[in-house]
């Protein structure tokens, strides 16, 4: 059996160095042009980078565009903030209106693994009540399926990543994680502090998507804090990692540097296939059965919009007229303090210890005249990317 | 007269450091050995000592390092030991690294910067009848706080154009990458720096690492007539632009 941290290299000035921890297998399979697969995925991120594996396993023939590269970590990927710009979609894009949301770092990946290289990887499931915010609180809309329907995929996934946290997490529907917590940081151990002078309940240690424990190939956390930059030590879950590594093993075609460019239809109406520009500029096409389109809620409607073909003038998938509004990103509230004592804030994951004691409405408090927000998530000052 | 911190004990300036902060002994360079290649030479070639400034002119870069001496003055370092700034935003414009958006009201980053470093230097010229990089720290610091505070005086046609916090939270925000990724910031601010492969292991309490250093904390004051300083002590708190970013990214 091989050792657990693979093949050790000592640096030129013969100092003690470990690494590279783990490796990612390359793309392998690529199916002929003139072949017609069973799915093409456009974006292989979060979701497409799930969808893709599940797709393979089951034995269809899937291609997955990426626009990005296909990360090496221990060649790209670097313990530092500013050298890790590449990780987000940097293209120009021209925001406006009243709120314009900044784009780049704060939201959008390129690359394989898409957003989930640089999320912080914070777990918490939603909360029954989620599902019927309408009702209970006259805002946004009611799903139209439940926290039930849903709880058997967030058992699934927290074990594929897998999740990491407390025993027993408290709050909506209370469940456990299967790894154990990691150990407290300076800034989870201020807020826990804080909040249990308060009489506030906390957990601490997770629930965040990092091996607490080795899993696989994978090595457990070392708490160095770039969490957000991609996890060089592979402790983070992203789907680079866990679940592009067995689509690529079951036969899945992953090309990267591939901008989807169109979809184009057949005369019958049906879909024919995309294209997309390849990596030296040239054009490419990929013939498929079924397109899945998994490109964020900017690039995917810019899609769809760039698709426009007779019938489908307003864009596909837009009969409704809705495709490329109501965009939101992730909303969250920041509190920054100063303290006395070091906190040394740059250890540890960014997120790894919460309390949910506001986050059910409570029609008695003046909490809710006073906000119309209903979760609370007290976690470090800043959590992007949950 | 120089602006400069000082010594609130003996009044006597603060300057010609090799390292400011709170970490004395603390080198973050020395740790180098210990990262991973990829960091390594991403931090490394921070450190070079001549840059080329090949996107702003002769000028420009003078109005713009005198700026940037303001938003994150440096007058305590030795003079070996600043962290060059213009060079390195220099850099950015020339090889049009952007960062994945623009506001619909401005213009690119680089005619934004052509348009501001004019319209600040023609502030001072108009204000006190000289360029930018001859006045004094003093009266640098009004015309930048008039920028800051989103009410430019005097006012300039340049800020009816190109809305003047926008230009002002790009500035900044290139300004305080660019110092806060530099290895010497790193000491100054106690950071332990890159940790891959081998890990932080001292997780609570802000305990120091093997390699890091204990807080050790000094007195020192605001140079005398800086506005920051004069805005502390009326305890007016200084104003974020958080202008669409979440927070340190």
């Amino acid at each position: 059996m091989p050792p657990l941290f693979g093949p050790f290299r000592s640096p030129k000035d013969e100092k003690v160095h470990l690494g590279p921890m783990q490796k990612i297998g390359p793309p392998r399979r690529r199916f002929a042009d003139h072949e017609t697969v069973d799915y093409c995925i456009v974006g292989i991120g979060s979701a497409g980078g799930v969808l893709i594996q599940r797709l393979a396993r089951a034995g269809f023939k899937v291609v997955g565009l990426e626009a990005g590269p296909f990360w090496d970590s221990e060649r790209d990927w670097v313990s530092d903030e500013r050298g890790s710009h590449e990780l987000y979609w940097n293209d120009l894009r021209i925001i406006g209106g009243k709120d314009p949301l900044a784009l780049g770092a704060n939201n959008s990946g390129k690359g394989v693994g898409g957003g989930s290289v640089h999320w912080a990887a914070f777990t918490p499931r939603f909360h029954p009540s989620d599902f019927r915010v309408y009702t209970q609180d006259g805002v946004g809309a009611d799903w139209p399926m439940s926290y039930w329907d849903l709880k058997p995929y967030y058992e699934l996934l927290e074990r594929e990543m897998p999740v990491a946290g407390p025993a027993w997490f408290p709050w909506g529907d209370p469940h456990g994680h299967p790894y154990g917590p990691h150990p407290l940081g300076g800034i989870g151990d201020v807020l826990v502090r804080g909040c249990t002078r308060l009489g506030i309940r906390t957990v601490a240690g997770g629930p965040v998507a990092i091996l607490s424990a080795s899993h696989g190939n994978r090595p457990h956390c070392i708490y160095r804090g770039f969490c957000l930059q991609g996890c060089k030590v592979g402790a983070k879950a992203s789907t680079l990692i866990t679940h592009v590594p067995d689509a690529l093993a079951h036969g899945a075609d992953v090309r990267a540097h591939s901008m989807a460019s169109r979809i184009t239809l057949r005369a019958d109406g049906r879909v024919n296939g995309v294209e997309y520009i390849d990596r030296e500029g040239r054009q490419q096409f990929v013939r498929a059965r079924a397109v899945i389109v998994a490109g964020y809620a900017i690039e995917t409607p810019r899609l769809l919009f760039n698709s426009a073909c007779p019938g489908h003038w307003q864009g596909l998938a837009n009969s409704s007229g809705t495709l490329g509004r109501y965009l939101m990103a992730q909303a969250g509230n920041v509190v920054a303090g100063w303290f006395p004592e070091l906190i040394r804030m740059y250890k540890s994951p960014p997120a790894h210890a919460l309390s949910e004691d506001f986050y059910e409405t409570d029609p008695g408090a003046d909490l809710r005249e006073a906000s119309p927000f209903k979760r609370f998530h007290l976690s470090r000052f800043h959590s992007p990317g949950i | 007269m120089k602006s400069l911190p000082y010594d609130p004990l003996t009044g006597r300036p603060i300057e010609d450091l090799e390292q400011p902060g709170y970490y004395p002994g603390h080198k973050t360079l020395e740790q180098k050995n210990y990262w991973d290649e990829a960091t390594r030479q991403t931090v490394l070639a921070r450190v070079v000592e001549a840059q080329p400034v090949r996107f702003f002119s002769a000028e420009e870069a003078r109005i713009m390092g005198a700026i940037a001496a303001r938003l994150v003055p440096q007058d305590d370092r030795r003079e070996q030991r600043r962290i060059p700034i213009v060079p390195a935003i220099d850099k950015r414009l020339y090889r049009n690294e952007l960062n994945g958006f623009r506001y619909e009201d401005m213009p690119p980053d680089q005619e934004a910067y052509h348009l501001g470093l004019k319209a600040i230097n023609e502030m001072a010229q108009k204000k006190f009848h000289a360029p930018l990089i001859e006045l004094t720290i003093h009266q640098q610091e009004l015309v930048l706080k008039s920028l800051h505070n989103d009410k430019p005086d005097p006012e300039h046609e340049v800020w009816k154009r190109m809305p003047v916090h926008r230009f002002w939270t790009m500035m900044m925000e290139d300004c305080v990458t660019i110092y806060y990724s530099h290895p010497w910031a790193w000491d100054e601010i106690g950071f332990g720096g890159p940790a891959y492969p081998r890990a932080y292991t001292r997780l609570e309490n802000g305990l120091p690492e093997p390699w890091e250093v204990d807080e050790q904390r000094y007195e020192w004051s605001d140079p005398v007539d800086s506005l920051s300083g004069l805005d502390l002590k009326s305890k007016e708190l200084p104003r974020v632009h958080a202008a669409g970013h979440g927070g340190i990214h």
